[in-house]
């Protein structure tokens, strides 16, 4: 056990606590063997090192304005995401599951949204309950029998997983609308590679890099039939959203037009945007603005962030958006519970990545289940994102508690229920040495001519130690993902 | 390209060229206040027509100054070098046009090369740090010596990095209207001085006057070092204007900007980006051919300040044309 007396002479791993499942040690201490280079490679450099290289990273990120906007106290603030250099890694078994799984789930959910907004034999089947698709916020009853090029609905997903205690990758949810982070896995993977070489040693690790291009490929694949040129542009809500970097990160990777809604007009029919050489339509919008704000004519109102009939191009097959109207109904948190048996009625397969238990205050059983065990659960509402609107039971107090039964009481259909997964731990940076913090895992697949699943995705860490909120917005950070060849 | 971006890139050029213009006045001013004891120059005796006050015109912001010095009696220059430094807002400061160009750059970032928006960006992060306070505090020359850097660094990237398309041509377009601007802001404030103050003066503290206010006003624009290596002899208003006005191949004078922004607009419309000559063409071209047929005597006798506020018209009328053409 060379690598084991090297770690002891560094101290790195002093102290260390393998915990729940964690990723690098297993129960008894040991190092897993996808990891024992990472180890070695750590040994090779001091604390102060490593301080010194964390500070450049970040040092670096704020330079390049790699930042998010966060709302809450006053104005809203630019912050980086902390970056954690310790990488997660990835054996190629382990994610050939990952990847096989994401694909298979991403293919019954469009099935599954293009049956919701055509023949609905979903429901009639009984396999989900009319209600719950009806009656869901996201449901949006202006695209029944609309056709989409190509039928994909859903183009662009990212599935938050996460491990149980036996190290199972578990769906933890499904981001069909406009899920984000992708631009820190590039990011991470570039900063990595400038400030934290030494770590890298022998591995042999499958590159991100090439998703910009793949997601342009994908863009053009869906474009409206016709135009042998398509053009692309992105959507933003604008220089305020907290996701502005990513946007305007992916608009100049692909080399496309990054487009507010007061750039946009319809004309004929067609999208347009304002140019200095006079109006030029646009065929696909990879749109990082939410429905309910794309068009005032239609969804609200007051929304300046959209475009006045720009539901009217899409739906008569003039513009094609990324991801479609309406797939919320795919990844809603009320639906969730039903996708394994939503993957065998479409697939008749059985589902290769599992849920999380979930329990469903409209069923009986299970409500006085639930309200028995609030102190032991995670009660979700299910058009809450972002770590916002949730109980986390054993981290609760009496009167919130109380407060969240009386909540599932008034509104049962509101809100899901699930056991506290004490989520994988991972090896992370903090105050010069290494402890276990908790981590999760979105990856990104993209639905285009093929489906695939970008190796690797972003890896969230909950910094603060026990905690297992890893949203950027409630003080989490991110680690490099490195998915081995 | 998108109307709103190739605003937003016009007006990034123009407040990193106003940044970079601010730096130069304020450096060379602030070297003047030393030069006590000349009538007219020391800041109680000046009127309100001291080295750094006249800042205070050329960027059209008196009025914001002493509505902040009426709340703080007994400021000093080096307070006015402070605020002209950070504090003044709606883009009078350094540090207000830094973070307007930066605004700018931000959300046209996929247009410009990342290495452009990071030198933006980093400007940007060093001015609002606390260190660009001790900087500043402990030699308002280096700090305003790092700036003229920061801009420069910023303009040899676009240079560098950028294809010479429509982005590029905007980003030259703001940078040299700008430069006209400023350049016949800071000539009509220098004349205005020495109208005023020389008037009641003899003529030999006249000329020792008109030598020392012309002198830093070429040093100002970053002037100095050519003019002498092309006139060779003493500093006279008629040589100073002919430099900076008709010189044409002098980077700084209002001739040779002139010529850029109509390059810029000639690539601009000639590729067919707009459909027939422009306003703003028309109305650049009737001046540079004024200028070519100039002679530095007649616009003295004509009286200098109204010629140069015809200038600064004209550049007003070409902003607004530029916008109704462009980003609208």
């Amino acid at each position: 056990m060379l690598a084991a007396s090297k770690n002891q002479k560094r101290g790195w791993f002093d102290g260390y606590q393998p915990k729940g499942f964690d990723e690098c040690q297993a129960a008894n201490g040991t190092t897993r063997p996808h990891y024992a280079e990472l180890s070695q490679n750590l040994a090779t450099l001091s604390p102060e090192d490593m301080e010194r290289r964390q500070k450049l990273a970040d040092l670096s990120m704020r330079q390049q304005g790699i930042t998010f906007t966060v709302y809450g106290r006053g104005q809203g603030l630019e912050r980086i995401m902390p970056f954690d250099p310790i990488p997660r890694i990835i054996p190629a078994a382990e994610w050939d599951k990952v990847d096989r799984g994401l694909k298979q789930r991403i293919r019954a959910l469009n099935l599954f949204v293009h049956d919701v907004y055509h023949d609905r034999k979903v429901l009639t089947d009984k396999v989900v309950p009319p209600e719950l698709v009806l009656g869901c916020t996201s449901y949006r009853r202006e695209m029944h029998g609309i056709q989409v090029p190509r039928d994909i609905y859903i183009h662009i997903c990212g599935t938050d997983l996460i491990r149980d205690e036996s190290g199972n990758y578990l769906v933890l949810e499904d981001n069909g609308r406009t899920p984000s982070g992708v631009s820190y896995v590039l990011k991470n993977r570039q900063v990595m590679k400038q400030v934290f070489s030494p770590l890298f040693g022998e591995y042999s690790i499958r590159s991100v890099d090439d998703y910009p291009a793949r997601l342009l490929a994908m863009l053009r694949h869906v474009a409206p039939s016709g135009g042998d040129d398509p053009r692309i542009a992105v959507l933003t809500p604008g220089l305020y959203n907290s996701a502005y970097f990513e946007h305007s990160f992916l608009a100049r990777r692909m080399g496309v037009e990054l487009v507010e809604g007061r750039d946009l007009l319809l004309e004929n029919g067609h999208l347009h945007a304002r140019t200095t050489s006079g109006l030029k339509r646009i065929d696909v919008l990879y749109r990082r603005v939410d429905d309910p704000f794309l068009d005032p004519l239609t969804f609200r109102p007051d929304s300046i962030l959209g475009v006045p009939g720009l539901l009217g191009a899409y739906r008569s097959g003039r513009l094609n958006l990324a991801n479609g109207i309406g797939t919320g109904v795919a990844d809603d948190k009320g639906i969730y519970p039903f996708v394994p048996d939503i993957i065998r009625y479409y697939l008749g397969e059985d589902a290769i990545l599992e849920n999380v238990e979930t329990f469903r205050p409209l069923v009986p059983s299970h409500r006085q289940h639930i309200l028995a065990n609030l102190d032991k659960l995670v009660v979700k509402a299910v058009d809450g994102s972002g770590g916002y609107g949730m109980l986390i039971g054993p981290a609760s107090t009496k009167e919130e508690r109380d407060n969240f039964a009386a909540k599932i009481a008034v509104n049962p259909r509101g809100y899901i229920a699930q056991p506290t997964i004490q989520l994988s731990q991972h090896p992370t940076l903090v105050d010069g040495k290494l402890g276990g913090r908790h981590i999760d895992l979105r990856p990104f697949v993209l639905y285009g001519e093929e489906i695939t699943v970008l190796p690797g995705g972003l890896t969230r860490v909950a910094l603060p130690e026990g905690s297992l909120v890893v949203n950027s917005s409630q003080g989490g950070g991110s680690k490099d993902t490195w998915v081995l060849a | 390209m998108l109307s709103r971006v190739a605003e937003n890139l016009f007006w990034m050029a123009r407040y990193i060229e106003r940044a970079d213009g601010l730096a130069r006045l304020m450096d060379q001013a602030y070297l003047m206040e030393f030069d006590g004891g000349m009538e007219g120059l020391n800041p109680e005796e000046s009127n309100g027509y001291g080295p750094l006050e006249t800042i205070l015109d050329i960027l059209a912001c008196r009025a914001s100054w002493n509505e902040y010095s009426a709340t703080k009696p007994g400021l000093s220059a080096a307070d006015l070098l402070h605020w002209l430094a950070f504090k003044a807002e709606d883009g009078h400061s350094i540090r207000s046009m830094v973070t307007l160009a930066r605004e700018n750059a931000r959300s046209t970032q996929e247009s410009l090369s990342a290495e452009v928006w990071n030198q933006v960006n980093r400007m940007h992060l060093a001015m609002i740090s606390r260190r660009a306070r001790g900087r500043f505090l402990a030699s308002p020359t280096r700090f305003l010596d790092w700036v003229k850097r920061a801009c420069v660094l910023t303009g040899g990237l676009v240079n560098d990095t950028l294809p010479r398309d429509e982005p590029y041509q905007f980003l030259q377009l703001g940078c040299f209207l700008e430069r006209i601007d400023m350049t016949s802001r800071i000539l009509a404030s220098s004349a205005t001085h020495v109208l005023l103050i020389g008037a009641g003066g003899s003529s030999g503290q006249r000329g020792e006057l008109e030598e020392v206010r012309w002198s830093g006003m070429l040093k100002s624009v970053g002037a100095k070092d050519a003019f002498l290596r092309r006139f060779r002899g003493q500093i006279t208003s008629e040589g100073s204007l002919r430099f900076l006005l008709l010189e044409q191949d002098f980077p700084r004078s209002l001739r040779f900007s002139l010529k850029r922004c109509l390059e810029s607009l000639q690539e601009i419309s000639g590729s067919g980006f707009m459909k027939y000559i422009s306003e703003a063409e028309r109305l650049l071209g009737r001046l540079e051919s004024d200028l070519r047929y100039l002679e530095p005597e007649d616009v003295l006798d004509r009286g200098l300040v109204d010629f140069l506020g015809q200038i600064q018209n004209t550049c007003s009328q070409v902003g607004a044309e530029i916008a109704r053409e462009c980003f609208t």
